[in-house]
């Protein structure tokens, strides 16, 4: 009936709404992330099981508890995961793990860099030192994938026999009376997809039955709550609105709770557009019946 | 007693003996080295020097203990799933070269694959055909390919370009050959155009951005994407949608299924993207693989719903009750074997 | 022969690298990784015919003046800037690298305080040299605000591409959209405003709660499904490949 030829006005709006040109779904999109990104108020946040199992399993490493801490994601994704490897990682220092990082992705080391910059300087504010090579470390790089994840499992050392900084790693304090997961408290990787953490559960927490969470981007989480199910994972973060549900329960808003403004508002408009068409749908149908 | 001798040395007992070997030496359940050592030094207490057949003692069933040690235990079902499915595939396969029928539902997106062809030889616009982004070391981009020599033997047939777009070199390097192949057999050799046989960039986004420009200035009437895909399935998705091509998408990768399903006219999921080369050549041994997977999951099936069942009764029961607890524990075992 | 040799080479690998997944033994896992590297140095040098690729195509259509040469000339342009960059970052860590060796043989040999303080500036120099260059510019200005444009489109495109797809055409396709709109308005804060007082004095987010249990129940078991069933098609397709059965590599 859409392709009928419109008779009256209300005819002639819903069939142009129906079929509303895309660059005004685009502009409205874009104003409205303008307008909430602008205003100053946070919206109540109520965490998931799984971002809760997330922040029970992190705040119950003890001080000098070893954490393998896999960053798997470059710059493109980091507007949804760098609120959640933040606030992560400002936990895990806070609490005096000893922080090994890595990445399965070549653009992960830098954003592994600016993360321990960034949480040092904040923590030596508190006045709480942290030390490279002692207190935490940057593995750098490894190519391979699953590979790389398998041979972890024998050794971190062999696998990375040098740090970011080309430090040979057998030589630092942090790695010290450990060298693969049966001495790993914690696995935690934040990841946008192949490799991340399905593959990190397959090859490493399966394997070695050593405790995981992971953070994700949105598109991803779905696929996680099978190994969440299974015990596989102890919790999980999706998207910027997981790293919202974590800060709220770290009592630290960040980036990411501010984004849930934005993230709510355009939710709403895209629910209000599909309700809306579906209507004028529906309208039309009715019209073309009569 | 002469009964039980022979019975011990049939075929039939060596077969029986030499399983509950394998079971107990790689199931998990009892893979502790205590209790493999103390059943393998049971056999031969208990059964001195038997000669199970000519040659074959006690002894050596303790050595192929030893064997067993280099077996990786925690994939034992995954070995006796794949020996499941490779007798499957030869009894089908036999069958189907004897003569007879394979039946497979019906796909709408694999009619949809020639749809699109046809749509593009009305139109006299080229298909476009991404096998994925990720390289030749990816399942998904072997599939996309077997299902891109249909699409050029289709394509040649009605005269109609198809043009490839990479973002892995090797990738391209074998579409080319694929294309070339299929054009020659196809009668048109001429069909396959070199310069359609396009790489881009091993770039995730520059890729996505190429075949963004490809879709909006040669206009491809159709767009099949069949491999693995990340975050530009979307993006691509959608710019064809508003070039008006068909599409028709196919991946395993379950997290961008649903944007493909909103995006695209045809998508198929998971297995039917594996399947889809099937349906398309109707080889029999090919047919035969798809019937043989089918077969395996009539396997995996009851073993879910056992496990299933167990659990579900053994929580509606009342907690600590004798057989809340036998349940239980035969749940924890079906899962440490699987 | 043209296409035994191919299937046995396939064959032969493959089985190989199954064998690999099922053993533990030292030696099968020596020569199957052995095999992996080989694939991933293949697999590195074939850029070269990527590259040659993309050079044949863009650069005659720049000659010959085809449609759209300005994009194709810029897509040229863009690769050996980028090329000669890498180059030119290679060069200085290779300095930076050669400083610090200096530096170190210098400390070990006891030299004269003066000359070790010079090869620390040296080599201070040649490291803030590969630290600021222009490779870094490209990579963090250019390159990271352009991917992250492309990725971000996704926010625009999801919006569109929900408006078209959720009509509620039939059953299945009001089922998706009813899905869609609980879990889009319950996975965001705004789907907690709407809360009910139970009596016992806790409160209940019933939006959250259905996108909590869509997501955990009827998802997860899709989820499942999927993966069950592909995992299978994966197997299938591997053998078919291993064994030859299909191969239109090979047709030609």
């Amino acid at each position: 009936m859409i392709n009928q030829e419109p008779t009256s006005r209300m005819q002639k709006f819903l069939t142009m709404f129906v079929a509303l040109d895309r660059r005004w779904i685009f502009s409205a999109v874009a104003i409205l992330t303008v307008i909430f990104m602008m205003l100053d108020f946070n919206l109540p946040i109520q965490p998931s099981p799984q971002a809760e199992g997330m922040y029970k399993t992190i705040n119950s490493v003890q001080p000098g508890d070893v954490v393998h801490f896999s960053i798997d994601y470059g710059p493109s994704s980091a507007a949804e995961l760098w609120p959640q490897h933040l606030c992560i990682l400002r936990d895990l220092m806070r609490r005096g793990a000893r922080v090994v990082c890595s990445s399965l992705w070549a653009d992960g080391p830098p954003t592994i860099e600016k993360g321990f910059n960034i949480v040092v300087a904040e923590l030596a504010e508190e006045g709480i030192k942290r030390e490279r090579g002692v207190d935490y470390v940057n593995l750098g790089f490894k190519a391979g994938d699953r590979v790389a994840i398998a041979s972890l499992g024998a050794s971190f050392k062999r696998t990375f026999p040098t740090d970011y900084s080309g430090r040979p790693t057998a030589s630092l304090p942090i790695m010290q009376g450990w060298d693969n997961y049966n001495d790993v408290k914690l696995l935690i990787t934040i990841g946008v997809g192949d490799p991340g953490a399905v593959e990190y559960v397959q090859q490493a927490q399966s394997r070695y039955r050593v405790t995981m969470v992971a953070g994700v981007t949105a598109v991803i989480s779905p696929q996680l709550y099978p190994y969440y199910q299974s015990g596989n994972l102890q919790g999980f973060l999706g998207g910027l609105a997981g790293a919202a549900e974590y800060e709220k329960m770290a009592n630290t808003p960040g980036r990411a709770t501010k984004g849930m403004n934005v993230q709510s508002a355009i939710h709403v408009l895209i629910v209000l557009l599909v309700l809306l068409g579906n209507l004028a749908q529906f309208s039309l149908r009715m019209m073309a019946r009569r | 007693m002469n009964r039980a001798l022979t019975f011990l040395q049939s075929r039939a007992a060596r077969l029986a003996l030499a399983g509950a070997a394998i079971f107990a030496g790689a199931t998990p359940a009892f893979a502790a080295d205590e209790t493999t050592r103390v059943l393998a030094s049971r056999l031969g207490e208990v059964l001195p020097d038997l000669q199970l057949s000519d040659g074959i003692t006690s002894a050596t069933v303790g050595s192929a203990y030893r064997l067993l040690e280099d077996f990786n235990v925690v994939k034992l079902p995954v070995f006796v799933l794949l020996i499941f499915f490779v007798i499957f595939f030869f009894v089908l396969n036999r069958r189907v070269r004897k003569g007879g029928e394979v039946e497979l539902r019906r796909l709408p997106g694999i009619n949809a694959i020639e749809e699109a062809i046809g749509r593009a030889t009305e139109m006299g616009r080229p298909v476009l055909f991404i096998p994925g982004i990720n390289d030749i070391d990816d399942i998904q981009t072997l599939a996309g390919i077997n299902i891109l020599a249909h699409v050029a033997y289709i394509a040649a047939e009605y005269d109609t370009p198809v043009i490839v777009a990479t973002r892995r070199s090797v990738v391209l390097t074998i579409c080319e050959e694929v294309v070339k192949a299929a054009s020659l057999a196809a009668g048109r050799p001429e069909n396959y155009i070199p310069n359609n046989m396009r790489y881009l960039s091993d770039e995730q986004f520059a890729f996505t951005a190429g075949v963004n420009g490809i879709m909006l200035r040669e206009r491809p009437a159709s767009c099949i994407y069949q491999g693995c895909f990340y975050s530009e399935s979307l993006i691509l998705a959608e710019t064809g949608f508003v070039s008006g091509a068909i599409q028709v998408a196919g991946t395993a990768n379950v997290s961008q299924l649903p944007f493909f399903v909103a995006a695209c006219d045809y998508t198929l999921i998971g297995e039917e993207f594996y399947a889809a080369s099937a349906y398309l050549s109707k080889e029999p041994p090919v047919l035969a693989s798809v019937k043989a997977a089918d077969w395996l999951k009539l396997v995996i099936m009851p073993v879910m719903l056992i496990g299933v069942v167990a659990i579900t009764i053994s929580a509606s029961l009342p907690a600590g009750s004798e057989w809340s607890l036998h349940l239980e524990e035969f749940v924890r075992l079906l899962k440490e074997i699987l | 022969m043209k296409t035994r040799v191919p299937i046995f080479i396939t064959a032969f690998v493959g089985i190989f690298m199954i064998l690999k997944f099922f053993v533990v033994t030292p030696w099968v896992s020596a020569v199957a990784d052995e095999l992996v590297q080989w694939g991933v140095i293949t697999l590195a040098f074939a850029i070269i015919l990527g590259v040659l690729n993309l050079a044949k195509i863009n650069l005659k259509a720049v000659v010959e003046r085809k449609t759209d040469w300005p994009y194709k000339a810029i897509l040229l342009f863009g690769m050996v800037f980028m090329m000669s960059v890498g180059g030119f970052q290679w060069h200085l860590d290779m300095r930076a690298e050669e400083a610090l060796s200096a530096l170190t043989a210098l400390e070990a040999s006891g030299a004269a305080p003066a000359a070790v303080a010079a090869a620390v500036a040296a080599s201070g120099e040649a490291q803030a040299r590969a630290a600021t260059n222009i490779f870094n510019f490209a990579f963090t200005r250019i390159y990271t605000p352009l991917s992250a444009t492309m990725y971000s489109l996704l926010a625009f495109y999801v919006a569109s591409a929900a408006f078209r797809a959720f009509r509620a055409k039939n059953l299945h396709a009001t089922l998706l959209l009813v899905a869609a709109v609980l879990v889009m308005i319950g996975r965001v804060p705004v789907g907690g405003l709407l809360q009910v007082d139970l009596s016992d004095g806790t409160i209940w987010r019933p939006l959250v709660w259905i996108q909590d249990w869509l997501m955990t129940w009827p998802n997860a078991a899709g989820q499942r499904a999927i993966q069950m069933g592909a995992a299978i098609g994966m197997i299938a397709t591997g053998l078919r490949v291993i064994f030859g059965i299909e191969r239109p590599y090979l047709k030609g």
